[in-house]
């Protein structure tokens, strides 16, 4: 069912959120908009194409701590969950998108990541629709669009002076019907549906500029390219590209213990650092940049989506693009690739 | 077993390296209590010197005096430490190297006398071998613990070959390259230190020295398409590691 907010009662809402559980929102500081936490809604800001990093910082924390343990003889463990509640506000569809993705590798199949599934319960996806595609985003190229709802548990679409709003899932409908009670109006149906139909058709002028189609069956045979050679040379290791992604998932686990206590952590990794592969021997499978380069270009279009259904580890978010310093990025490579084939 | 025996040891240098030892304030009763501390005159008289299962040694080989002590320490040492990027990559010394002594005797002293025997500034690999290199303008504290715990574990340290950038990224910093076009160092610097300068809007000046797999050409390359041109790029660099190896750069 469909529903209209007011501005004034959005943040209400909001307020209301941020007194019983962690409150994530875009939030600008220094000229750059961050999804952190804030204490209101007086803290939000509603006017920014993307935040510049994503919904992964609160699902799949760059640090988090797993569990305590005590050696005095005997090996007693305490696990550490992370049971606070938290609600992250003004997601945009890449970043939904991106929670989907991350939910097959962490959540599906036979073991899944106790910490990571525990934050998802807890956690309530509340999405806002792109009004202004950055020139950097080109979620299209997936089969995503600036109207994307992914896992949003409420998603948001501005509609001149109000919120069009549809709850999406259980979580989604106890929000509206608890905290959000008398705040929501009915909307109506027809119009609503032409307002998300606007935004699933608006253009990201990028996008149209990368076509990732068919690039996971090109790549099945470019594992041994000069193309990795080349394109590594110009890669300055500095990791940021796989930090600022919303689909990277790899981590470190570390044991630091002083006097018989100690804690168990884990922590971002990157496979664009020597260390990531090194072995205890000294020996590493992928002992230059090249390797490192393809494997993360390859994982994302190439052995993901074997893996997992079809789907690429990546949603055009752009960050990427916006950051790494000498311009190597997902949407250069998928055209270079692309163009490679075409001229062979 | 018995505690291991250590020796902290400064050649041409600030001393500030083993000022962070001293510094350690939380962890310095427990760090002397894991370990026999035979020499570190810093912090105590009467050095015992005989032998050493560690060295840690701090500073640049500047002065035969520096070169006659280190292969010194090296031969009564078991496992000898770089501690800073003195030690490291020849630091602050030598980024005027390529000046020559002579040269630095008559601007800084008004002589042409070699008052001190001086050569240029080497890293300590450069005269002995070296087992573990921990770089750092002072040596970070936290490094520090992590690299003696491992030591006193038996194992060598693992060295973590990330650069600044990663730390820049664990703070969420704007990318002062990127986004503001200036000249900073860090992707091609060694990091650990929590990128403490980028964190407060000032570019980074390479002074854990260069990391491991530095890419110096692609870091030419992008601040020459911003306006500096390599000679400016170079010194930066040389600032904290003359050695750097810039060859590969155009």
């Amino acid at each position: 069912m469909l529903m209209t907010i007011a501005p004034d009662n959005l943040k209400n809402l909001l307020d209301k959120l941020a007194r019983d559980r962690l409150l994530v929102a875009p939030s600008m500081e220094d000229g750059v908009t961050r999804l952190k936490p804030v204490h209101s809604a007086a803290e939000i800001a509603f006017d920014y194409s993307n935040t510049a990093t994503s919904i992964k910082d609160f699902l799949f924390p760059q640090s988090e701590d797993l569990l305590r343990f005590v050696t005095d003889g005997t090996l007693s463990i305490e696990e550490i969950k992370p049971e606070r509640a938290q609600v992250a506000f003004g997601l945009r569809p890449c970043d939904l998108a991106s929670v989907a993705l991350m939910d097959k590798v962490l959540l599906g199949g036979e073991f899944s990541d106790a910490h990571y599934q525990t934050r998802r319960n807890n956690t309530l996806l509340i999405g806002l629709a792109c009004e202004n595609p950055a020139d950097t985003c080109f979620c299209t190229t997936y089969g995503y669009n600036p109207g994307w709802a992914g896992a949003a548990d409420v998603m948001l679409y501005k509609d001149g002076d109000k919120y069009l709003a549809e709850a999406l899932t259980d979580k989604g409908r106890e929000l509206v019907g608890g905290p959000g009670e008398g705040l929501f109006k009915p909307a109506d149906e027809a119009a609503g549906e032409a307002v998300k139909k606007a935004y699933a058709e608006k253009d990201v002028p990028f996008g149209k500029e990368v076509d990732v189609q068919g690039i996971d069956k090109i790549l099945d045979g470019f594992f041994y390219d000069q193309y990795w050679d080349d394109i590594s040379k110009k890669c300055i290791g500095c990791g940021t590209c796989t930090y600022v992604c919303p689909t990277c998932h790899c981590f470190l686990l570390t044991d630091e213990a002083r006097g018989g206590q100690g804690l168990r952590f884990r922590c971002w990794d990157s496979c664009m650092f020597a260390n990531y592969t090194k072995m205890a021997s000294g020996a590493n499978p992928r002992p230059t940049k090249k390797e490192r380069v393809r494997q993360r270009f390859m994982h994302k279009l190439n052995y993901y989506p074997n893996r997992y259904g079809g789907s690429y580890l990546c949603t055009g978010c752009g960050r990427c693009v916006a950051m790494c310093p000498v311009g190597l990025h997902i949407a250069g490579v998928i055209k270079d690739v692309k163009g490679v084939k075409a001229h062979a | 077993m018995a505690k291991p025996k250590v020796g902290i040891f400064g050649l041409t240098s600030c001393a500030g390296d083993q000022l962070v030892v001293v510094n350690l304030e939380d962890e310095l009763l427990d760090v002397v209590g894991a370990i026999d501390l035979r020499s570190f005159i810093m912090a105590a008289s009467n050095p015992v010197e005989d032998e050493f299962d560690v060295a840690l040694v701090e500073g640049s080989v500047v002065t035969a005096e520096d070169e006659e002590r280190l292969r010194e320490i090296r031969a009564k040492s078991k496992l000898l430490v770089a501690i800073g990027t003195c030690a490291v990559w020849g630091g602050i010394p030598g980024a005027l190297n390529d000046l020559g002594r002579n040269t630095l005797y008559r601007i800084v002293y008004g002589t042409d006398e070699d008052l001190f025997k001086a050569s240029v500034a080497r890293p300590l690999k450069a005269v002995v071998p070296v087992d573990f290199a921990l770089p750092g303008c002072p040596i970070e504290k936290h490094q520090f613990l992590e690299a003696l715990a491992s030591l006193l574990h038996g194992d060598l340290p693992i060295a973590h070959n990330t650069p600044v950038c990663l730390d820049c990224r664990f703070n969420e910093n704007l990318c002062l390259l990127k986004a503001k076009g200036q000249l900073c160092l860090g992707p091609v610097t060694a990091g650990g230190c929590r990128a403490r300068c980028p964190s407060h809007g000032l570019p980074c000046e390479g002074c854990h020295g260069p990391v491991e797999e530095a890419n110096f050409a692609s870091e030419v390359a992008i601040l020459q398409e911003k306006g500096f041109s390599r000679e400016r790029v170079a010194r930066a660099i040389r600032n904290f590691a003359h050695q750097a190896d810039l060859a590969r750069t155009s």
